[in-house]
């Protein structure tokens, strides 16, 4: 039945796309395919469309994000090596999937767009987690001290609906992720993960130029966490843990069947204008929880609850006309995460019975950042852009028993310089960028545990990647070039690295190829 | 529309910012007030305790508590909520016919549940009668692994120490298995547990009450097989020197001739090789026959599946805690629920491997740790009725060294 489903939307993407081909194929008689394409293309991928895009993820603004229509498919590989890294995240990966991307806009009456996407890659050397989405489920994962490296094949959709109705837009968008992570040797997880959320928005034009938008939003999240050792002879302590290395000691041992239920909603609120120029905000509170509970036989017992509320804002202001933009960007960002953790009994009668239950874990992470921008974007010529930032994020997490604590702030700043060239019939997009993060304050506290213990290391680890200074250096290239029938053909590479404070170093790179039209 | 875009995001910002500043940072953590009372052994005389250290463990943190604070008979102590094991160890002193006596003294409480605001709970305590005879001094229950990675099973052992000045005889000291399991807590009814120790198996030491003499500091070695194990894994034992082997005629296993066999008193002693049972050392004070007749034990409980109750009915036999010379309970952190003993036997517990089904358990014992050396170089064993502390857990096996 999934499997049907992925087709069926993975067709329905390739529609709109083609749909919109047939469109472009009219202009060819008028021999403005190639041109109508790169100009799309610099669109799309413009620094400028990046720096305003997040005003526009209102599915009623959607209407108003891109000017043109435009299809891309493409095919890439992904590798990443860090130094310094969490490790419940792993220590990079390859991956290798494709992507496809379509919206199609009828201009003065609708916009159609939708999202297929397919991964199929590694996680490496992952410690201390054996359940997947961290960032989501994050502390409440099961752990064992052997990990490794975790395989994955994700699928993403996506897609939505706009339309106008006089002064009024109303959109409806929806995203579904299937994640599937495993191993192939003890400890062998096997994760499945869905991941569902639909959104309902609304925008009145309040002049010529504004719109206010608002949006709502509904999330269902699951995953199914359940580990098997295949070894006769018996396998290693699985722990349910609960924050900074605590865990649950009544049920480390064999208990390796974990459930994550989880759902939210979210409202955001947007005055953006039409022509991307002028006074832009958007406000969006996401509220997410999910309980986790594991499985012991026939009973179900729910260990722990964790909410998270998310404020989000933005407030830009660009000038500037069609040949030069410049603007500032001002965004915060707070999430406070929050977990009431179960007690139980197993001394009574034979089976386990939750007795109290309290909030033991809190976790904060907070950033502010201010962007500027300044845009050269000509029709024919060399264009370019400058994007600098400087930014400050703090992230704090506590333990109430055993009390623990880690807390620490940085400052980071990068400076983007971009080329966009037309070459013949190719457009050429080149970058590179730069960024220093610098480490301001950061404290730790778990003096209840033996420096000598593996919790202890774990933890000193990730410490000491949260808390490390570092410079990066990002260099990327994009190659467009048109084909006929309004279609065209894309390489993209990109090489990012990091230095670490000592002499940890970090590596990515990316390479896709693709079509467009 | 600039007083229209001002109204609107001005409070929004604000509202913002005062979140983004807002510390939801109060972490839960409520305590109990509990009002421990200590209550002595009873028929002592001026009974006074000394030295009193209580521990508090709580069972899904781990979180242990340490407190001295005893007042009157009573500790008052502010704990956060679970569910707690308590022990209790010290000293009593108290007069017997006119003279001052001082002895250890201990407690247990397991599964004491603290919520709401205040809690008050009694724990018992009874002296601790440390062994001065035989003792468990190890048991090897978990077998071994072969190059192939597999199980082999046949190589398990007691070894039975005489703690003592005296030479004693082995002659009729008796082992039993709990029939209840440490990882599996029951409501048993009748409920024998402070006077009897409910046993699945017994085996018995043949002799006629002199045969076989135990020299002080030395011990005997009960064999599951008593043959060269080695010839079937080369990381096992050679057990052909043990000094009695188990034997079960009605089964496919192996006796070796040259070595006596214990007798099969009641059941089928197989040593539970994840650690999950219990075994007390024994003499019976009127043979064997008298506890077949006399210590029957009938009991029932109610088997909980899946919610639904089926009442159950069993027939086993018991061992008077009177009789037992030494107690031994075994257990795994993952699945550990209770002791199958009286406390006054064993107020702890030990282990090879961490949970059930551990593949490090393999090639592991426990083994009862030394107190002292005489002048004369005779091994005092640690004997305090605590497996937890009289204990090494996960051992090499002595006869693998």
């Amino acid at each position: 039945m999934l499997k049907q489903l992925k087709v069926f939307i993975v067709i329905m993407v390739a529609g709109i796309g083609f749909s919109h081909a047939s469109d472009t194929a009219k202009l060819d008689s008028l021999g403005l395919d190639s041109l109508m394409l790169r100009q799309k293309l610099k669109e799309y991928h413009a620094p400028l469309t990046r720096f305003t895009d997040g005003f526009y993820t209102n599915p009623a603004m959607k209407y108003y994000s891109r000017n043109s229509s435009l299809t891309e498919l493409s095919l890439g590989y992904t590798a990443d090596k860090q130094g310094r890294y969490e490790m419940q995240q792993g220590k990079g990966g390859q991956r290798f999937g494709f992507d496809t991307e379509a919206l199609l806009k009828h201009k003065d009456k609708d916009v159609l767009w939708g999202s297929a996407a397919y991964s199929n890659g590694k996680r490496k050397n992952v410690l201390w987690n054996e359940s997947s989405d961290y960032a989501i489920i994050a502390p409440y994962v099961m752990a064992d001290t052997v990990g490794g490296d975790l395989s994955y094949e994700q699928y993403s959709f996506s897609g939505g609906y706009g339309i106008q109705l006089g002064k009024t837009m109303l959109g409806i968008s929806g995203k579904y992720r299937a994640l599937l992570e495993y191993r192939d040797i003890d400890p062998r997880p096997k994760n499945v993960v869905s991941d569902l959320e639909f959104e309902l928005g609304a925008a009145r034009a309040l002049n010529q130029k504004y719109h206010l938008a608002i949006g709502l939003s509904a999330r269902k999240y699951t995953q199914e966490n359940i580990i098997k050792f295949y070894n006769q002879l018996g396998s290693p302590v699985v722990y349910h843990m609960t924050g900074l290395g605590t865990d649950n000691k009544l049920f480390a041992g064999n208990r390796t069947e974990s459930y994550y239920n989880g759902g939210g909603y979210g409202f955001q609120l947007q005055l953006a204008p039409k022509d991307k120029i002028g006074l832009f905000s958007t406000l969006e509170y996401r509220d997410f929880s999910f309980d986790k509970t594991i499985r012991i036989v026939l009973e179900a017992l729910p260990m722990a609850e964790l909410k998270s509320k998310l404020w989000k804002g933005e407030l830009a202001y660009l000038l500037g006309d069609q040949e030069r933009q410049y603007g500032l960007k001002i965004a915060a960002r707070n999430e406070q995460r929050s977990g009431i953790e179960s007690k139980f009994d197993n001394r009574g009668q034979g089976s386990y019975v939750k007795i109290a239950s309290s909030k033991n874990y809190l976790n904060e992470q907070s950033e502010f950042r201010l962007t500027g921008i300044y845009n050269v974007q000509k029709q024919k010529t060399m264009s370019w852009q400058v994007l600098a930032d400087i930014g400050y994020t703090a992230e704090r997490t506590e333990y109430a028993d055993p009390a623990r604590s880690m807390d620490f702030r940085a400052i980071s700043g990068g400076i983007n310089l971009g080329l966009t060239s037309v070459l013949g019939k190719s457009l050429l997009q080149a970058a590179v960028a730069g960024k220093i993060s610098k480490n301001t304050d950061a404290t730790r506290s778990w003096s209840d545990l033996n420096a000598s213990s593996a919790v202890y290391r774990m933890l000193e680890s990730n410490y000491a990647y949260h808390v490390s200074d570092y410079q990066q250096l990002n260099l990327s290239a994009r190659w467009d070039y048109p084909l006929k029938n309004g279609m065209g053909i894309s390489l993209k590479s990109v090489y990012s690295y990091t230095a670490f404070d000592t002499k940890y170093t970090g590596n990515q790179f990316l390479l896709t190829g693709g079509i467009t039209f | 529309m600039k007083m229209t875009l001002r109204n609107l995001w001005i409070p929004l910002c604000a509202l913002l910012m005062l979140n983004a500043c807002k510390k939801d940072s109060v972490l839960d953590s409520k305590q109990i007030a509990l009002n421990l009372v200590l209550e002595n052994p009873s028929g002592l005389t001026d009974a006074k305790l000394s030295e009193v250290k209580v521990t508090f463990k709580e069972i899904n943190t781990g979180k242990e508590t340490l407190s001295t604070n005893v007042d009157q008979q009573k500790m008052n102590i502010t704990l956060g909520e679970g569910s707690y094991d308590v022990s209790l160890a010290g000293q009593i002193t108290y007069t017997e016919q006119g003279k001052s006596k001082t002895k250890k003294v201990a407690g247990l409480k397991q599964g004491m549940v603290l919520t709401g605001a205040q809690h008050s709970e009694s724990l018992a305590l009874f002296i601790v009668e440390e062994g001065e005879g035989f003792v468990i001094q190890e048991i090897f229950f978990t077998g071994t692994q072969t190059p192939e990675n597999k199980l082999y099973l046949g190589d398990k052992y007691f070894v039975i120490y005489n703690n003592s000045a005296q030479t004693l005889y082995a002659d009729g000291l008796v082992i039993g298995q709990s029939d209840f399991l440490t990882t599996q807590k029951r409501d048993y009814t009748p409920n024998v547990m402070s006077e009897a120790v409910a046993v699945g198996s017994v085996i018995k030491v043949p002799g006629s009450g002199t045969q076989y003499p135990v020299l002080p500091g030395k011990s005997i070695v009960i064999a599951d097989d008593a043959i060269n194990h080695k010839e079937y894994n080369p990381v096992s034992i050679d057990l052909r020197k043990a000094d009695f082997e188990i034997f079960n005629e009605d089964a496919d296993d192996i006796d070796n001739p040259q070595v006596k066999n214990m007798e099969n008193v009641y059941g089928r002693m197989v040593l539970h090789n994840r650690g999950f049972t219990s075994y007390v050392l024994a003499k019976f004070p009127n043979g064997t026959d008298d506890f077949l007749t006399h210590q029957k034990y009938d009991y029932s409980y109610n088997l909980q599946v899946g919610g639904v109750v089926y009442p159950m009915d069993q027939e086993e036999y018991k061992i008077p805690n009177s009789w037992i010379i030494d107690a031994v309970n075994l257990s795994v952190q993952s699945d550990f629920q209770w002791i199958v003993t009286d406390p006054s036997l064993d107020m702890g517990w030990t282990f090879c491997g961490k949970l059930s089904a551990d593949k490090t358990r393999f090639g592991k014992s426990v083994r009862r740790k030394v107190l002292s050396t005489t002048t004369e170089g005779r091994v005092i064993l640690k004997d305090t009725n605590n497996s937890s502390l009289d204990f090494e857990a996960e051992a090499k096996p002595y006869l693998m060294q």
